[in-house]
C-alpha cells in the first residue's frame, strides 16, 4: 500500500501531471490544426473582445440559462469552484507541492476545505439525481457520462475521508492519490476536456455572434 | 459565403432602415393603429442581427406596437425554418410545436403579426390559423409599402 | 432502399471539422438547451432537446460511416424533423454548442445516404433546370415583372424596373414565390425601391437568392445556388445585393 501511495504521488503523479498539462495544450493545438484544414471560417472570423466578451459572460452566472436554469446554475457553480478551491488549495496539496518543486502559495482552513468537499458532493449528487429524475436528461445521458461523473467525485469524496480518518487511513489515502491520478489523465480523453476547450468553443461561438451583432451569447 | 466578394450581401430590411434614416424613403407616421406585433426572423434578427432596423421602421409606421416575450435575439423560431416549408412529411410535428410561438402572440394581444421572411409568412399562418389566434398576418415589404409618402 | 456507405464515409470524413468534434466531444448533456427550443418548449418530450439532435449523428460516426437504413431513417426523422436550425439553443447552452452546425452535417450524410426530404429534393431539381426552385421560366419571371411594373406606374407614373442595369449600385433578387404565388410582394418593392430613388437593377438570371442547398445540407448544390446569384452580381458590376425578404 505505502509502495502504491509513493508511486501515485511520485512518480505517476508527475506523469499524470505531464499528460494534463500537455494533453490541455495539445487539444488547442489540434483544434486549430483541424481548423486550418477542414474549418477555415473560425479561424478567420476569430475576436479577441468578442470572444473574450462570450466567455466572461458565461463564467458571470448572469446570463439566460442562470435565469431559465437557476438551479443547474447554482449547483453548477457551486460544483466547480468547490472543486478547483479544494484541488488548488487544500493544505495537504500545497504541502506535497512544496515539498516536490519548493512552491507553496496560500491554504485553505482545512475546515473550509471540508466544507467545500461536502458542498462539492451535495452538487454531484444534485447532478446525479437530476440524470436519474428529469426525463430529457435521463435520456441524454450516456453511460460515459455516469463514469466522468465518477471519475470527478472519486478523488472529493476519497479526500474528504482521509482527512476525516473515516475508514482505513492508508488506504483512503492511496486510493485518493489514484484517484487524481486517473482525473488528471482523463481531463485531456473524455467531456473533461471541457475545462479547456469550453475557453475555444466560447470563442468560437462569441465571435460569430459578435460578428453578426447579435452580442456574444 | 464567408467568402469576400466584390459587392455586399444585404436584407431588404437593412437597405430599407438605411433608406428611412437617410431621409430617402418616406414613411407616414403612425399610419397603422391597429395593434401590431412583428416575428423576430431568426434571419434577420437572430442571425443578421437588424433588430433596431427593424423596429425603426415599424416604430414609425406602427402607432401600437406590441412586443412578444421574448423577443429579438431570443426570439422563437417561427417553425418553418430549415427547410420546414418544404417538408410536409413533417407538417405535424411543426404545427403541434408551433404552440409556443402562438401562445407569444396571443399574449401581445395583436392584431396583425408582421413577418419579415417568407419562411416565417407561411409559418406563422399556418400557426395562427391551427390556434385560432384573431390576427392577420403581412409580410413586411407590403406592411411598409401601403405606408409609404409618395412625394 | 439501399445505403450508399461509400458515400457517407467520404462525406463524414469531409465534415468532422474542428467545431463538430469539439462540440461532440464535450456535450455535457445536460440539457439546458431544452430552454431554448421551441420544439420542446411546446411539447416537451425528450426528443425534443436539442442536444438529442446529436445522438444520430455520434452514431453514425461510432460506427465509420457504416450506417443502415434504420440508422438514416432515424437520423432524418431527428434531424430533418425536429429542427429548424434557428440556433436560440445555442444561446442558452453554457458551451455555446452550435447545435444548426451538427444539424447540417447530419443532414449531409442523409443527402449522402440518398434519403434528401422528397420536398427539399424536388426544389433543388426544379433549381438545376430553371435556376429557381419553384421551377418558373425566364419568359414567366420577365412577364411578370412587366405586369406589376404597369400597375405600379398607376399609382407612380414614374416607376422603373431596369432589368440588367450593368453599373446600377443595388442588384434585387426574389424568392420565387413573389414572382409566381405572389406578385404583390414585387409590386411593394418595386414601389419602395422606387420611393426611395434606389438606383437598383433587377436581373434575368440568377434571381433566386433563396438557398434550399443550406438547409438540406446538400453542399454542393448550396454554392451552386448562391453561385448563380454571384455570377449575375459580378456581371452586372453591382456594388449591393438585395437577398429575398
Ligand atoms: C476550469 C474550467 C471549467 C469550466 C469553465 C467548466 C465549465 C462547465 C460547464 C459550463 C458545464 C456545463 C453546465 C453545468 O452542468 O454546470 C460543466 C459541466 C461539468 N463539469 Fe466543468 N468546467 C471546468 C472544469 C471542470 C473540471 C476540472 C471538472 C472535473 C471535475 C469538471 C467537471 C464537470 C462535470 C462532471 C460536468 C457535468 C455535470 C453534469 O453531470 O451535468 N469541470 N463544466
Ligand atoms: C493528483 C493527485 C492528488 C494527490 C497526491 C492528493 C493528495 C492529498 C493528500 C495527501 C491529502 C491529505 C489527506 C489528509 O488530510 O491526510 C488530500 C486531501 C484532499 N484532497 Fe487531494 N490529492 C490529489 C488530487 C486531488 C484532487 C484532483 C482533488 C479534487 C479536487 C482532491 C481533493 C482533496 C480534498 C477535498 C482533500 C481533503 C481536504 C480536507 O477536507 O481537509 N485531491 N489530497
Ligand atoms: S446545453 Fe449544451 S452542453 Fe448541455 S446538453 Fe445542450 S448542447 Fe449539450
Ligand atoms: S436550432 Fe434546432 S434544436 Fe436548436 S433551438 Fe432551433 S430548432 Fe431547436
Amino acid at each position: 500500500m505505502d509502495a502504491l501511495y509513493t508511486l501515485a504521488t511520485g512518480p505517476l503523479l508527475m506523469f499524470s501531471f505531464a499528460v494534463f498539462a500537455l494533453g490541455a495544450a495539445a487539444r488547442v493545438a489540434l483544434f486549430v490544426r483541424l481548423a486550418r484544414r477542414k474549418d477555415l471560417p473560425v479561424l478567420q472570423g476569430f475576436q479577441p473582445h468578442w470572444a473574450a466578451r462570450s466567455i466572461l459572460h458565461w463564467l458571470i452566472p448572469a446570463n439566460v440559462t442562470a435565469k431559465a436554469s437557476p438551479f443547474v446554475t447554482g449547483f453548477g457553480f457551486l460544483f466547480h469552484i468547490s472543486f478547483l478551491a479544494c484541488a488548488v488549495f487544500c493544505q495537504a496539496h500545497v504541502v506535497l507541492i512544496d515539498a516536490a518543486w519548493s512552491l507553496s502559495w496560500w491554504t485553505l482552513p482545512d475546515q473550509a476545505a471540508d466544507l467545500l468537499a461536502q458542498a462539492f458532493l451535495a452538487a454531484a449528487a444534485f447532478f446525479a439525481a437530476r440524470r436519474l429524475l428529469i426525463p430529457v436528461v435521463r435520456t441524454l445521458t450516456t453511460p460515459a457520462d455516469w463514469l466522468v461523473l465518477a471519475i470527478a467525485v472519486a478523488p472529493m469524496l476519497t479526500g474528504l475521508l482521509a482527512a476525516r480518518q473515516i475508514g482505513d487511513y492508508n488506504l483512503m489515502i492511496t486510493l485518493h492519490a489514484l484517484a487524481g491520478n486517473l482525473l488528471l489523465l482523463a481531463i485531456p480523453f473524455t467531456k473533461l476536456s471541457h475545462m479547456i476547450l469550453f475557453f475555444v468553443s466560447r470563442a468560437v461561438t462569441g465571435s460569430d455572434f459578435g460578428k453578426r451583432q447579435v452580442g456574444a451569447w | 459565403m464567408g467568402k469576400k466578394f466584390g459587392f455586399e450581401v444585404l436584407p431588404p430590411l437593412k437597405l430599407w432602415a438605411d433608406a428611412f434614416a437617410e431621409g430617402r424613403l418616406k414613411l407616414k407616421k403612425h399610419f397603422y393603429d391597429e395593434p401590431a406585433t412583428f416575428q423576430d426572423s431568426c434571419n434577420f434578427i437572430r442571425n443578421g442581427g437588424y433588430f433596431d432596423e427593424s423596429r425603426l421602421l415599424l416604430r414609425r409606421v406602427a402607432s401600437d406596437l406590441l412586443e412578444m416575450s421574448p423577443n429579438g435575439n431570443y426570439t422563437y423560431c417561427c417553425g418553418g425554418g430549415g427547410g420546414h416549408a418544404l417538408m410536409p412529411e413533417y407538417k405535424k410535428i411543426k404545427l403541434a410545436t408551433a404552440k409556443a410561438k402562438a401562445e407569444c402572440i396571443k399574449a401581445t394581444g395583436a392584431k396583425t403579426v408582421v413577418v419579415a421572411c417568407h419562411n416565417c409568412e407561411d409559418a406563422i399562418r399556418e400557426c395562427v390559423k391551427e390556434y385560432g389566434l384573431d390576427c392577420k398576418v403581412e409580410l413586411f415589404s407590403n406592411y411598409l409599402a401601403e405606408a409609404v409618402e409618395l412625394a | 432502399m439501399p445505403v450508399d456507405v461509400a458515400a457517407v464515409k467520404e462525406v463524414l470524413a469531409a465534415k468532422q471539422g474542428a467545431r463538430l468534434k469539439m462540440w461532440l466531444e464535450i456535450c455535457a448533456r445536460c440539457g439546458l438547451c431544452a430552454e431554448g427550443c421551441h420544439f420542446y418548449q411546446s411539447d416537451p418530450r425528450p426528443e425534443y432537446a436539442p442536444a438529442y439532435r446529436l445522438k444520430p449523428l455520434m452514431e453514425v460516426i461510432r460506427r465509420g460511416g457504416e450506417v443502415d437504413e434504420e440508422l438514416i431513417k432515424r437520423l432524418c426523422e431527428v434531424d430533418y424533423g425536429t429542427c429548424t436550425m434557428c440556433q436560440r439553443c445555442t444561446m442558452y447552452c453554457p458551451y455555446g454548442i452550435g447545435v444548426n452546425v451538427l444539424v447540417r452535417a447530419a443532414r449531409s450524410i442523409a443527402v449522402a445516404a440518398g434519403a434528401t426530404p422528397l420536398g427539399l429534393a424536388r426544389g433543388q431539381a426544379n433549381f438545376e433546370e430553371s435556376g429557381n426552385n419553384l421551377g418558373m421560366s425566364g419568359p414567366d419571371y420577365l412577364e411578370t415583372v412587366e405586369w406589376q411594373l404597369e400597375e405600379l406606374q398607376a399609382e407612380l407614373p414614374d416607376a422603373k424596373a431596369p432589368m440588367d442595369a450593368a453599373g446600377a449600385r443595388t442588384m434585387v433578387t426574389f424568392h420565387p414565390r413573389d414572382i409566381k404565388f405572389y406578385p404583390q410582394n414585387l409590386y411593394s418593392y418595386l414601389k419602395i425601391y422606387n420611393a426611395c430613388g434606389e438606383d437598383f437593377t433587377l436581373t434575368s438570371e440568377g434571381w433566386d437568392s433563396t438557398n434550399l442547398g443550406l438547409f438540406s445540407g446538400n453542399d454542393a448544390i448550396a454554392a451552386k445556388m448562391s453561385g448563380a446569384v454571384v455570377a449575375a452580381a459580378e456581371r452586372l458590376g453591382v456594388r449591393r445585393v438585395l437577398t429575398a425578404e
